[in-house]
């Protein structure tokens, strides 16, 4: 797959927040190519910067207090982060889409989806309501939302939570995008409902050749969907490789924690292992690898060194003393 | 040393590091609070000024130790700083500054000290009414929201009506409305914290119905209570000077400030004062207890925190 | 709908029972004022004979039931103080309320809601700080002194507009505006902190994620979402005008409910005080019904619930 030029390339990536008058970074330097035709996961805990990441992609972060630093974001050989307000919106959900965790809230209580979706089709086509409309209910009805007729006219509230999440997918993929970017897309749904929402989300992504960046924290989903992988810990990437290396050979000790945290079925274990410690505050990052204070394997250059992404074995690993994954 | 030791004495020290800036991070809520009412420059302006207005009206009267009805027909029409009146005096010859301490006063009474005493009353009935459900909510509820719909100065001309001009038909508006708009407040917080764990662990701990209002449910509706109560003082303050204007609240020779307008607004030509100087008073009253009622919104409710940052950086 | 018809049953109950509270209050103490105002040279006789001719010595619930039949057939009685017919005051002054009370009503959102949404999209400018000044100056001021000044400046020293009289559009302006200046100063408020609160909201994300301009999404989604607390409480203004209506008709001399009312009230005319007295309830009443519609239907999702 990496013969072929990424699609998106972000490079070098650093996106700060400001609270109580200190200024400091969440997204600490990330680089990641998003290749054509694949799924893509960001991995890691809340709160590690992969959300912020996502936004910056868009120029969704709500600035102030999250702003853009540094680095470069480039799609189709222009660089996201330079352009103007105007060239952006034309930009999103035409080219770029996204979806949000919580649909209820992420959609406008007081306008029916069908207005709402029939605003988008014409803020970038040049068409007429009535093929807007057409357009839109075409959209609901692929994205399996029954009756969408009906259910064009109605307001989200009248909708269940995986009604609306389809709702939500098709606003992001009316305008035919060639990246969706999916936001912990399941987290709030019922367990029945999300292996509905996630089997739409990838025919979508094989039927139209999109590309897809799916944020999650959940390793089964990722097992499930992604063709490649990149765990993040602590604002950058620690560990980037594909679906069956990662699952199979983790190299970074946080990816080998937080496979070993994983319950599996059929396979009783004498505890449940968790990853021991905090993840340290933003203000106040460890010296030289931030994972070390959690490390078992750490050396004492760990904490010197803050190590760089290396290529190892068709994986890349940001660490200083791999060891191999023992289950 | 080896290096596991050496490891070992880094992720110490890495530890201890951690605590110190933890502890250089953490502010006690009250200290977090109080400093968040010291940032809030309009709260404390407001504070200042409705202890001015407290002081006024409290020892006001005392010091300059004159009769508020004293007339002197010499000395009519003063403007403020002449011999013997510091504020001037009116068209009786009754000196303004101590008929204005003696407004503020009455002012204070009807609208404060009423309202204290229907926060009281609201509290208790709102929280009978949001704790029992029931019956008692229906009886409660229904009542509140009855009154709460009318216009305060509505109310106090029907009492009016009924009971003659006056202070007591106006006292009784001010604590009826004012009740029943707290106890409504009050009744829907207890609603949503009757539904709280920490409400339903006191319930399977086995604690009497009392003893959970008190000690569980009632601190955690004081601090909207008081917000609420502080801007109903401002309605109330307004409502009284406006009967007193219009000759249906306090009557002379008890002086009120809304009176006081209405007395001097024939003589704006000879003597504006007559009518300003207790004008300023009704709009400093106001305007202290509004922005005392807005700064505690901004302090305790941290929900509309970026509204509070926003008057910070002006 | 379940929601407005048990609203429209509760509202009829609060109406049946504030005419029982507004009858018993006035009549019970109007009596007596009446008798007052027969000449002190009145025998006991006399007197006694007032009280029977005006059927006060009957059972309280039966004047009740009479009074109420009379209102319903238009038979109303006359005023005490000038012998006029009580039905005729009601067009007469019902007419000049409603001139005022609509333009106030006006006002309040014609220009609250604007600079309201101009504070919040402006947010912490000079153009904000200046929009809620004159908020927090509009709710401190009481609108007696308000209309003391207003008439001072432009009626008395500047000459521009008259100070007191009725029904010419140019003695309409200062009534009005000093009517609704509290109204605006909370429905700036009310817009700015609703604009600013719904802004923050998930669906402005999704809304920026399809693209929509900023000026798009802030002035057709964010204002119709912050729109939905400002219509439902539209039913509470009205009452507040009306309350301050009561004040503002007598400083300004016009011929409305109000000044019937509060004149009424001060001269014991109890006829009129008792019926102008219901008819403000029930405006009051109805308009607080209107809001809880109102509510309902700006806010879709109470509508089909």
């Amino acid at each position: 797959m990496t013969d072929t030029a990424p699609i998106l390339s972000i490079q070098n990536l650093k996106t700060s927040v400001t609270s109580g008058g200190d200024t400091f970074n969440v997204v600490r330097g990330v680089s990641l190519d998003l290749y054509p035709n694949e799924v893509l996961c960001l991995v890691g805990e809340s709160g590690c910067g992969k959300t912020i990441t996502a936004l910056s992609i868009m120029r969704l972060l709500p600035d102030p207090p999250v702003r853009i630093q540094g680095g470069s974001i480039e799609y189709r050989g222009r660089d996201l982060t330079e352009l103007s307000d105007k060239e952006i919106q034309q930009v999103r959900s035409s080219q770029i889409s996204m979806i949000f965790q919580d649909p209820l809230t992420s959609l406008d209580p007081v306008f029916t989806v069908g207005h709402v979706i029939t605003e988008i089709i014409r803020n970038h086509l040049d068409i007429s309501k009535e093929e807007a409309r057409a357009r839109g209910i075409k959209m609901f009805a692929e994205v399996g939302l029954p009756d969408p007729e009906r259910r064009f006219d109605t307001y989200p509230h009248q909708l269940s939570g995986g009604m609306r999440q389809r709702v939500m997918i098709a606003l992001a993929l009316v305008l035919d995008p060639d990246i969706l970017i999916a936001d912990e897309p399941t987290t709030a749904l019922d367990v029945t409902v999300q292996a509905q929402i996630l089997e739409k989300l990838l025919e979508e992504q094989r039927e139209r050749s999109m590309s897809m960046l799916l944020i999650t924290h959940d390793l089964a989903v990722v097992a499930a969907v992604a063709d490649r992988v990149a765990v993040m810990y602590a604002g950058e990437i620690v560990e980037e490789a594909p679906v069956d290396e990662l699952f199979s050979s983790p190299k970074h000790p946080y990816t080998q924690g937080l496979l070993r945290a994983l319950p599996q079925v059929g396979y009783k274990r004498d505890k449940l292992e968790s990853i021991s410690g905090l993840v340290p505050p933003p203000q106040m990052m460890p010296p030289g690898c931030y994972f070390a204070p959690r490390c078992p394997h750490a050396l004492e250059a760990c904490w010197d060194e803050h190590p760089e992404l290396t290529e190892k074995e068709g994986s890349r690993v940001r660490c200083l003393n791999p060891q191999p994954f023992v289950a | 040393m080896s290096q596991r030791d050496a490891v070992e004495e880094r992720r110490v020290s890495w530890e201890q590091q951690l605590v110190q800036f933890e502890e250089e991070q953490h502010v006690p809520p009250l200290r977090r609070m109080l400093q968040r009412m010291r940032h809030n420059k309009l709260l404390l302006f407001g504070s200042a000024t409705g202890i001015l207005m407290l002081f006024a009206g409290v020892f006001g009267p005392i010091i300059s130790g004159a009769d508020y009805a004293a007339q002197s027909f010499q000395d009519i029409h003063l403007p403020p700083m002449s011999d013997g009146y510091l504020l001037g005096s009116d068209g009786l010859g009754r000196d303004l500054a101590i008929r204005t301490f003696v407004g503020i006063r009455v002012s204070l009474i009807v609208a404060a000290g009423v309202t204290s005493l229907a926060l009281v009353a609201g509290v208790v009935l709102g929280m009978l009414a949001g704790y029992y459900h029931g019956w008692s909510d229906r009886l409660i509820g229904g009542v509140v929201d009855f009154v709460w719909g009318f216009p305060l100065i509505l109310v106090a001309v029907l009492f009016a009506g009924g009971l003659g001009e006056g202070l007591f038909p106006v006292i009784l508006a001010v604590g009826l409305v004012n009740t029943a708009a707290i106890a409504r407040v009050v009744r829907g917080e207890v609603y949503t914290l009757s539904e709280r764990e920490f409400i339903e662990a006191a319930h399977a701990g086995g604690y009497s119905h009392f003893r959970i209002m008190w000690r569980h449910i009632l601190p955690n509706i004081l601090a909207p209570a008081f917000v609420l109560a502080s801007y109903y003082v401002a309605v109330a303050i307004i409502a009284e000077a406006a009967l007193s204007f219009i000759g249906l609240g306090a009557q002379p020779p008890l002086p009120s400030l809304g009176q006081m307008v209405a007395d001097g607004r024939n003589f704006l030509r000879q003597n504006h004062w007559e009518s300003t100087i207790p004008g300023i008073a009704i709009v400093m009253l106001v305007l202290s207890v509004s922005l005392i009622g807005d700064g505690l919104r901004d302090v305790f409710d941290p929900r509309l925190r970026h509204e509070a940052k926003g008057v910070d950086e002006e | 709908m379940r929601r407005i018809a048990g609203r429209t049953i509760y509202t009829l109950i609060v109406l049946f029972v504030s005419s029982i509270a507004v009858f018993y209050a006035i009549r019970l103490s109007g009596g007596d004022a009446i008798a007052a105002r027969l000449p002190a040279s009145a025998t006991v006789e006399q007197r006694e004979a007032f009280r029977e001719l005006i059927g006060l010595n009957d059972p309280i619930h039966e004047q009740y039931l009479n009074y109420i039949g009379g209102v319903l057939s238009g038979d109303l009685g006359k005023s005490l103080t000038n012998n006029a017919d009580i039905f005729d005051m009601l067009l007469e002054h019902g007419l000049n309320s409603f001139i005022l009370g609509a333009t106030a009503f006006g006002l309040v959102f014609i220009i609250g809601v604007p600079l309201g949404m101009l504070a919040a999209v402006r947010r912490n400018s000079w153009v904000d700080s200046s929009v809620m000044t004159f908020a927090v100056g509009g709710m401190a001021i009481p609108n007696f002194w308000l209309a003391l000044l207003a008439v001072w400046l432009f009626a008395s020293t500047l000459g521009w507009l008259p100070s007191a009289g009725c029904c010419s559009p140019n003695q309409l302006i200062l009534p009005a505006i000093v009517l609704a200046m509290e109204g605006i100063a909370l429905t700036v408020r009310m817009t700015r902190s609703a604009m600013l609160e719904n802004i923050e909201q998930d669906f402005v994300r999704t809304l920026r994620a399809g693209g929509l301009s900023e000026k798009r999404i802030v002035g057709k989604h964010v204002f119709r979402n912050a729109l939905v607390p400002i219509i439902s409480l539209a039913g509470l203004r009205i009452g507040q005008i009306i309350g301050y209506a009561l004040v503002v008709e007598v400083i300004f001399g016009w011929p409305g409910l109000g000044q019937v009312l509060v004149n009424a009230v001060l001269r014991r005319d109890y006829p009129v005080a008792q019926f102008f007295s219901l008819v403000l309830i029930t405006i009051v009443v109805l308009s607080n019904w209107l809001a809880d519609v109102g509510y309902t239907v700006a806010n879709p999702r109470l509508r089909k619930a």
